[in-house]
């Protein structure tokens, strides 16, 4: 049995070959570590250096690259899946019937509720949309999604795992960008910025726009709340070694 | 011809089938069981496995769980519910594709 040390020897050696996925470490250097195992009790006059030597000259330094392309490839069409398999997951039929409520209610506002009420009931939704957002998104100008953060072990790199996971964060951004470029359309519209004044019917058009979109934002919260939740839960159920900080 | 390329399509039939006989397997066990089952005739490389055994993982044929042993942990691989349904198919293929190696080999005994 090798040590911890020569263990660690090893787990150095497949990430300077830049295998830092954190399964596929886990199996390489199990691989590596039995085949010395082996070398070492055919020949117990070999020391580990020089076992570990044919160790790694059986396996091909070119294997090593093959190895992390093809792993790459195999987690981003995964982690593809199990974004599209969990965000499909929060439409069940509740919420469904939900939206298509509150885009009958949306129709009812611009159809029958005078302007002015209207007016205040679209402007609260937009300002309370922008909320939750803005509080989940404390990383907004950051790339590292801390909420992640606080549960890989950065320290010993096994966080390559859930770096796909990572991506609906910055969707969540691009979602939370497009909500301000409408915003700042409608107060382009509203205060004449735009040229138009007196056009009431086109101030109508882009609050009846705002208050649609404002409200779907928070559907698209929820969708994003519910997809982040079931990923971590299949990153912890499936790598639960890269969460050791969680379960300490 | 190179033998390994002769032994290149068989591959996923292969790894299928020992995981089907064994419940569940980790890699280096898996090459040493190829080897050991065909007296050092077949050599698996890792540059061929691991790549497949990701693949397979991937699309939900084969999960994995992972366990410690002593001071390392260790990564099993085991058939899902869809890859023994993938194994059988896989299996048959290959017979298929060996009886009609026989039959352009060897005419007469079929």
């Amino acid at each position: 049995m090798l040590t911890t040390e020569q263990i660690n020897e090893i787990g150095d050696f497949c990430e300077k070959w830049g295998v830092n996925c954190y399964d596929v470490k886990v199996e390489l250097v199990d691989h590596l570590s039995s085949t010395t195992e082996n070398l070492m009790a055919e020949d117990p006059a070999l020391l580990f250096d020089e076992a570990f030597i044919q160790a790694r000259q059986s396996f091909g330094d070119m294997s090593f690259e093959q190895i992390v392309k093809q792993k790459e490839k195999a987690i981003a069409r995964n982690g593809r899946k199990q974004q599209l398999k969990y965000l499909s997951s929060f439409f069940t039929l509740p919420k469904i019937l939900l939206t298509i409520g509150y885009v009958l209610v949306c129709y009812a506002m611009i159809r029958f509720i005078p302007k002015d009420i209207s007016k205040i009931v679209a402007m609260s939704i937009l300002t309370l949309s922008f909320i939750p957002p803005i509080l989940s998104q404390a990383t907004f100008f950051h790339r590292v999604d801390y909420f992640f953060y606080s549960y890989i072990d950065y320290k010993n790199k096994r966080c390559s795992q859930i770096r796909p996971l990572l991506l609906f964060s910055k969707k969540n951004n691009i979602a939370w960008l497009s909500q301000l470029c409408v915003t700042l359309l409608y107060v382009m519209l509203a205060t004449g910025w735009a040229g138009i004044n007196n056009d009431t019917h086109n101030i109508w058009v882009s609050e009846s726009i705002l208050f649609f979109v404002s409200g779907l934002s928070w559907i698209g919260f929820g969708a994003y709340r519910h997809q982040k939740k079931k990923l971590l839960g299949y990153a912890v159920d499936n790598y639960p070694a890269a969460f050791e900080i969680k379960q300490l | 011809m190179n033998k390994s390329n002769l032994y290149k399509g068989c591959l996923e039939p292969l790894v299928l089938k020992l995981l089907n006989d064994n419940g569940r397997m980790y890699g280096y066990e898996m090459t040493q069981k190829v080897k050991e089952l065909t007296v050092g005739e077949l050599t698996i490389t890792e540059g061929a496995l691991y790549p497949l055994l990701h693949r397979l993982e991937a699309d939900g044929i084969l999960t994995t769980e992972v366990e410690s042993i002593g001071n390392r942990p260790r990564k099993y691989y085991k058939l899902t519910e869809k890859g023994e349904k993938q194994k059988s198919h896989a299996l048959e293929e290959l017979q298929n594709f060996m009886r009609t190696m026989q039959l352009l080999l060897h005419p007469q005994t079929i």
